[in-house]
């Protein structure tokens, strides 16, 4: 066992970036984990000594198809490429559910980052925009993306108690207030211009 | 002939008593007569005087209860006229004074009216401008949501976070 269950959640963790994601990978490891019938055949098979690792490996991705989960699918079948097949080993210790547990705990400790955007965001900008707030904020957050076309352009965002509204909205709203500030300002100042 | 001839001076001096007894009687009776005349008179004159007397202090009561009426009268006629000079004098005060307040109040709600007119037509203007600035912004905002591409929104998104960002760091 190279790796610890603990590290390997941390491993897969960084690969996902969105609450939707990360509740369904949630889902699906919950449904793995207390599916006993699975456990059961990834033991066999990971324990079976007439199996070299290739067959072992090529028969847990047969078993493992029932996961409609690509990221989830993918990192198993990265993790038994890599000749990682301890992690279904359950004799005296349950990896697998070590795994799904501490996977657990990090999602509950890690912050939601609520961004509401006025266009779509495209999932190949997750990447950035975590790296983004973990070098600025030093966090490592979930998005939770909402599209408002209202928003113009910026971001409005929610974080813990915090909300942020940095939307062009906003800030035109903004403008309107301090223009219509200053003309009730110049108003009381020199007295109401009377166009006749 | 003696006989008648004193049988006739006998008749003669029997009518000539009897004419002085009645002409004496006659005088006795009118100076009775006379006297009750007389008494009659004063007595009557007695009463005439009282009566005028009577007539008189009537007549002078009479005379001074109308005299005093006359005055009640005339006190009244005065103070009726006094009365109805002071209502007039009054009332001709009164007019100008109304007629005077009439014209300040006019006055007054032309200034009014002035005055609303123009905060009116200011409340307006401001209202336009108002709207206007509001207008510009919608304008604003329609143009801006239609002129941004993907790449403004990707660059605006990436500022917007480094502002939030900068934000948070301060608040904690």
């Amino acid at each position: 066992m190279p790796v610890s269950p603990s590290k390997l959640a941390h491993q897969f963790f960084a690969s996902l970036y969105t609450t939707a994601d990360v509740k369904a990978v949630s889902d699906q490891l919950e449904a793995l984990s207390q599916n006993q019938t699975f456990k059961v055949h990834a033991h066999r098979i990971v324990t079976d000594s007439q199996l070299t690792d290739n067959q072992k490996g090529t028969q847990l991705l047969y078993l493992l198809r029932q996961i409609d989960q690509p990221l989830l699918y993918d990192f198993f079948s990265d993790l038994i490429s890599a000749h990682h097949i301890w992690l279904f080993h359950h004799d005296k210790i349950d990896y697998f559910d070590k795994f799904v547990q501490a996977f657990q705990q990090v999602i509950d400790t890690c912050p939601v980052f609520y961004l509401t955007t006025a266009t779509p965001l495209h999932p190949s900008d997750y990447p950035a925009l975590i790296q983004k707030i973990k070098t600025g904020l030093g966090l490592r957050v979930l998005l939770q993306t909402n599209v408002n076309p209202a928003l113009i352009g910026g971001v409005q965002v929610k974080l813990e108690n915090y909300l942020y509204d940095v939307s062009i909205r906003s800030k035109l709203n903004q403008f309107q207030a301090q223009w219509l500030k200053t003309l009730d300002e110049s108003d009381s100042l020199v007295g109401h211009h009377d166009p006749g | 002939m003696d006989s008648w001839i004193v049988y006739t001076g006998l008749t003669v001096v029997y009518i000539i008593i009897l004419i002085i007894y009645f002409f004496r009687r006659s005088r006795s009776h009118e100076r009775e007569l006379h006297q009750f005349l007389q008494v009659a008179e004063d007595q009557l004159k007695h009463r005439q005087a009282e009566i005028n007397q009577d007539a008189k202090q009537k007549i002078s009561k009479a005379y001074s209860l109308v005299k005093q009426v006359h005055d009640i009268a005339a006190a009244f006629e005065k103070q009726a006229q006094t009365e109805y000079d002071q209502i007039v004098e009054d009332a001709k005060v009164e007019r100008q004074e109304l007629i005077a307040k009439t014209k300040t109040d006019i006055a007054d709600l032309f200034k009014q009216a002035d005055r609303e007119i123009a905060e009116y037509k200011a409340a307006r203007f401001k209202e336009v401008e108002r709207n206007l600035v509001k207008l510009v912004m919608a304008v604003t905002q329609k143009a801006l949501g239609k002129s941004l591409s993907t790449s403004d929104h990707r660059q605006l998104i990436l500022s917007a976070l480094d502002e939030v960002i900068q934000k948070q760091s301060q608040s904690q």
